[in-house]
């Protein structure tokens, strides 16, 4: 659980002022709050993250494009 | 109520699925052809029927085409409608009390654990979507259950947070009362004010770190993100366990919650009045017989305090509304299990009562539109109106004359401790406090049927019935 957050925290924790939508961050402490039963999400979601930026993994079909 | 034309709800407005009309003293919900079948499916369900049996959500059913009463410009708008239950009072999240918020969150998050363990869920999770009928919360917007589409996280969860959870950790560990912060924006306390609310020592305290802090940093942090972040749980495997997983934790969190003043700070409040035994007595007696002669349906006890003379009201008329400034006094009425079920506990405040607003200031609507009373008790509370809140007192009469037909009222004279306290620190300019002042003011509305001398004149109760023909200016002049 600690180690999840730490590495979300290490990873996307900057000191950004955006604009506020309405549960993007919300639904993605669900998975943080999920403890235990979370892990295999959290790893999924960060892994599939990590291979698009190094640029070996194909972008999810259901993510919006960059405009 | 109009009953010749069909009212919608004005607070209906934001579930595109349904909306609600009120048409000859009954509740209907249209609904679309999505919300129809998906109540169809719903109501089969073992789950569903149980919390309806036990009294968790309001009783509804659909309507043949035959058997709807509503006009025909209205049904062509619907796939169909569903007939509610009425509930005979509504009230606001920002009129309860901590107690009455928690025991809104725990049902809530009851309905959420079996919804989604049953292959639904709510789509929401707003307080204003329960209704306290019998001193108990009920659930009153069946569109809100929805079938789960697996993969979806709990998408009440933020809106939970900010308009359950937050106003009850602002309660239980700042001792600030809620009610103003819910009154103040519609959509509760958000998670950016939450997190300027709550102080680094905060962090340390059950449900802060994660609910607040982590929360608010996590919703600047991707506030602006353009990723699709619903899909991308989903294709990562989120499911159902996690969201019940997170809505048990959630369950022991609010159950933990405690706001300590209710309990210890206030003292006794049984001695707050200095009456002796006998006069306690002629009041109990003077309340009990106009109770019992003007035989009232719904009766408002401004300023109930513990909430004893309520009660006499409550056992001969059919709904009190108990309201009072004090939110530790409420409390203790509400959670007394003596109160009477038909009681409805309210923190009010007369001076500065719930107002219309919201969308059009139609959203949300004051106390009068909701109920309106046959009987008004107004004991020990004028000296608070006029001298505490500056009310002239016959602006507060005609407003009692406006809201009600039948009056109860007690003068608490110059003499009386409790008007020498609030005048101690004043300068006196309450030249219109006085009983000659009270009596013609009444005398303008009302014909004074019964009055009673209590503790050494030094206060004193009138009945007043409103009379045939007032010559009276209502308002300000």
């Amino acid at each position: 659980m600690k180690i999840i957050i730490t590495i979300l925290l290490l990873l996307f924790f900057t000191d950004t002022e955006a604009y506020l939508d309405p549960g993007t961050g919300s639904m993605l402490l669900q998975v943080i709050l999920g403890g235990v039963a979370a892990v295999g999400v959290a790893i999924k979601l960060y892994w599939h993250k990590l291979r698009v930026a190094l640029g070996s993994g194909k972008k999810d079909t259901s993510e919006n494009e960059q405009a | 109520m109009n009953n010749s034309k069909a009212r919608v709800n004005a607070g209906s407005f934001r579930d595109r699925d349904g909306r609600v009309y009120e048409y000859q003293g009954r509740v209907f919900r249209g609904l679309s052809e999505a919300a129809l079948q998906c109540f169809q499916q719903l109501q089969e369900k073992p789950f569903y029927k149980k919390l309806v049996e036990s009294g968790k959500v309001v009783g509804s059913r659909e309507l043949a085409a035959q058997e709807n009463p509503l006009p025909d410009g209205l049904r062509e708008q619907w796939a169909g409608f569903l007939e509610h239950d009425p509930v005979t009072v509504i009230s606001y999240p920002y009129e309860w009390t901590f107690s009455m918020l928690r025991a809104a969150a725990s049902l809530q998050l009851h309905l959420v654990e079996r919804a989604v363990s049953n292959g639904f869920t709510l789509k929401d999770a707003t307080p204003y979507n329960i209704q306290f009928v019998d001193r108990k919360p009920v659930f009153i917007d069946i569109p809100s259950f929805e079938l789960l589409d697996e993969g979806e996280p709990w998408s009440g969860y933020r809106q939970f947070c900010e308009m359950f959870l937050f106003p009850l950790m602002l309660q239980a560990y700042k001792g600030s009362n809620f009610q103003p912060f819910m009154r103040a924006a519609i959509g509760g306390v958000d998670v950016q004010t939450a997190a300027a609310l709550f102080g680094f020592r905060d962090r340390f305290r059950k449900g802060v770190f994660s609910h607040v802090w982590l929360q608010s940093k996590l919703d600047r942090r991707f506030g602006g993100s353009s990723e699709n972040v619903r899909s991308s749980l989903k294709s990562a495997g989120f499911n159902r366990e996690l969201i019940l997983v997170n809505v048990r934790k959630m369950q022991k969190l609010v159950k933990k919650l405690e706001w300590k003043a209710a309990g210890s700070e206030w003292g006794d409040y049984t001695e707050f009045h200095n009456y002796s035994e006998d006069d306690h007595a002629l009041k109990e007696k003077f309340i009990h017989d106009a109770i019992s002669t003007e035989t009232p349906q719904t009766v408002w006890d401004i300023g109930c305090n513990t909430g004893q003379f309520s009660r006499i009201a409550a056992s001969g008329c059919k709904q009190v509304l108990s309201m009072d400034i004090d939110h530790v006094a409420v409390e203790r009425l509400f959670l007394n299990p003596e109160t009477p079920a038909n009681i409805l506990t309210l923190v009010q405040n007369v001076a500065d009562p719930s107002p219309n607003w919201g969308w059009r200031n139609r959203e949300r609507s004051d106390l009068q539109t909701r109920s309106r009373p046959d009987l008004v008790l107004c004991l020990a509370l004028i000296h608070h109106v006029v001298i505490t809140a500056n009310i002239p007192l016959a602006e507060f009469i005609d407003w009692l004359a406006g809201l009600t037909d039948k009056l109860v009222i007690e003068y608490v004279s110059r003499q009386d401790d409790k008007v020498q306290t609030l005048l101690r620190n004043k300068e006196d300019k309450y030249q219109d406090y006085s009983r000659e002042s009270i009596e013609s003011n009444l005398k303008r509305h009302f014909d004074i049927r019964a009055q009673q001398d209590v503790n050494d004149g030094n206060r004193c109760l009138y009945l007043c019935v409103k009379s045939d023909n007032t010559n009276a200016v209502i308002g300000p002049a």
